[in-house]
């Protein structure tokens, strides 16, 4: 167990003074912004509308922000994914790692922790946005913490199978640049994916559109299928990684 | 015999069809400083990776400290500082931040960061981001990544590769200068013979994934055929005296020429002067070490 965290404070100072860090404290802030923005103009009209009838004014924040951040997210952690890869891939640093008396599976799993401990931040950090947005905006209701606990936690839980998908094919495919890419179409499609719930059970790029607290989404598709997944596909790259050589 | 920190039995690397190394036995003496010398794509690297079970051999055992370095990887891998193919470094941190990372990792203290930029040159640009510096001093940190911890072993993949004369003055002044203020054994790569023979004590050469010879570096120098040079009258009689007498004999500009795997030279004097020759030159050309070379890897240097 000291060995995995020594590893993993190794990651965390890899990544200091690199792009990571802004982008997962600031994609949340923006996001949260530019929802803001949208409520600020548009709120009476929304609330208006035949579709909206019966939603609180949290619901309505959560709706129209997750229009954005269900692609926002799984966006950004694709791109950390890929950095907290692409840094050794650049400086040709796993080799030299790997010679350190390490196990394999727990440098591996140090960089999948640090992913996932990012996207914690991130999505944590969008909690307490939305938050903010709503108190600003003056909702009537108060404060619904109970719908934005869910809403967060079911994103962590969800965002698992995308994270570990991502490692392992970061680890697996020696140009990082094209796990990002693949990344890239997998969340570009996940609404195409996301029309089929069976398929989505399996697509994990499609998990975090279900992660809406609404009784008319299935939220265990995220819960159950984000946390399976994402365990399997852990598992997966765990064993494909410790027998990896290192050519 | 002395006790030997590397020993490899039967090492052999295929990849598809490819064979990239073929039955190595290599031995590495403790206190040595071991060249292993061969062209590009000869093996070297292959080697090197499969001694740190970065690289699973298809056949044969790389042992380290007499252990077998796939049942004991960590306990081989805390005694072993190693340098593959190219010094590793993330750009975005300072020198210290790079080896705080490797200090981390193997719960060192931190007077090691201190003791390894010390012996390497780089205390003055510790705070300085690597993306700033030089490519010696790139190999130069990569060395103090592989020196951190008190190692025994020292494993060095081609660490002059692509600097300017200067910097290779100044990595090869470095590396000898590593037994002596470490203690350690160091395997040193390089498809550079000049390099190989200033910097090494013992050396291995492998060529097409064998290794071809393996010893002292005076070995090495003594190993194929010497040649005498002789100056003697009558000429053409004395080249028909040589032969009769079962030498292999040239002449070349008003000289014989012998070439042979074991020659002595008093002996060919002796008989040449009872013969009645009257010899006025005698002399050995020892053959120079990329000759050998050459000559044992037939004729492809790297």
């Amino acid at each position: 167990m000291m060995e995995f965290y020594r590893l993993l404070r190794g990651e965390f100072l890899k990544q200091k003074k690199s792009l990571t860090w802004p982008i997962s404290l600031f994609a949340p802030i923006l996001a949260g912004g530019l929802s803001f923005i949208n409520l600020l103009i548009r709120y009476d009209y929304l609330m208006g509308l035949e579709a909206n009838q019966g939603l609180s004014s949290w619901n309505l924040l959560l709706f129209q922000h997750h229009f954005m951040w269900f692609i926002f997210l799984p966006l950004v952690v694709t791109v950390i994914a890929w950095m907290v890869h692409y840094i050794e891939f650049k400086s040709g640093g796993l080799k030299n790692t790997l010679a350190l008396p390490v196990s394999k599976k727990k440098v591996y799993l140090a960089k999948w922790a640090l992913v996932f401990i990012l996207s914690s931040i991130m999505i944590i950090i969008n909690g307490f946005v939305l938050l903010l947005v709503g108190i600003a905006l003056r909702f009537p209701e108060a404060v619904d913490f109970i719908l934005i606990l869910k809403y967060s936690l079911y994103q962590i839980i969800g965002i698992l199978s995308l994270i570990s998908l991502q490692t392992l094919i970061s680890a697996g495919i020696n140009n990082t640049n094209i796990a990002l890419a693949m990344g890239f179409v997998g969340v570009a499609s996940s609404l195409f994916f996301a029309q089929s719930e069976k398929l989505a059970k399996l697509i994990p790029y499609a998990h975090i559109i279900f992660t809406l607290p609404d009784p008319t989404i299935n939220n265990h598709i995220p819960i159950q299928y984000g946390l399976s997944l994402g365990m399997a596909f852990l598992l997966i790259g765990l064993i494909y990684f410790n027998r990896k050589e290192i050519c | 015999m002395s006790e030997l920190v590397i020993e490899t039995k039967g090492l052999t690397k295929e990849f598809g069809s490819l064979t990239a190394v073929k039955d190595l036995n290599l031995k590495v003496k403790k206190g040595a400083l071991y060249g292993f010398l061969g062209a590009n794509g000869a093996g070297k690297s292959t080697t090197i990776r499969m001694l740190l079970d970065l690289v699973k051999p298809t056949r044969g055992n790389a042992y380290l400290f007499n252990k077998d370095i796939r049942y004991h990887r960590k306990e081989i891998l805390r005694k072993v500082g190693a340098m593959v193919e190219s010094p590793s470094y993330y750009e975005n941190l300072t020198a210290y931040e790079n080896l705080e990372i490797i200090r981390r990792i193997l719960k060192l203290e931190r007077k090691e960061i201190d003791k390894a930029l010390e012996i390497v040159n780089l205390s003055k640009w510790k705070d300085k981001r690597v993306k700033t510096f030089s490519l010696g001093m790139k190999q130069r940190l990569g060395i103090a990544q592989a020196l951190m911890g008190d190692r025994e072993l020292l494993i060095l993949d081609e660490p002059t590769n692509g600097l300017d004369p200067a910097g290779v003055r100044e990595i090869r002044n470095l590396i000898i200068s590593l037994p002596e203020i470490t203690g350690a054994t160091v395997l040193i790569s390089s498809h550079i013979l000049s390099e190989i023979e200033l910097i090494a004590d013992h050396v291995g050469i492998i060529h097409n994934g064998k290794l071809l010879f393996q010893g002292t570096l005076e070995e090495l120098k003594e190993m194929g055929n010497r040649e005498i040079a002789i100056k003697a009258q009558p000429l053409l009689e004395a080249e028909k005296f040589l032969r009769n007498k079962g030498y292999d004999v040239e002449m070349r500009e008003g000289r014989l020429y012998i070439t042979a795997e074991r020659i002595n030279i008093e002996e060919v004097n002796r008989e040449m002067v009872l013969e009645g020759f009257g010899v006025s030159h005698l002399s050995e050309n020892k053959k120079k070490l990329e000759e050998v070379f050459l000559q044992m890897t037939g004729g492809i240097e790297g």
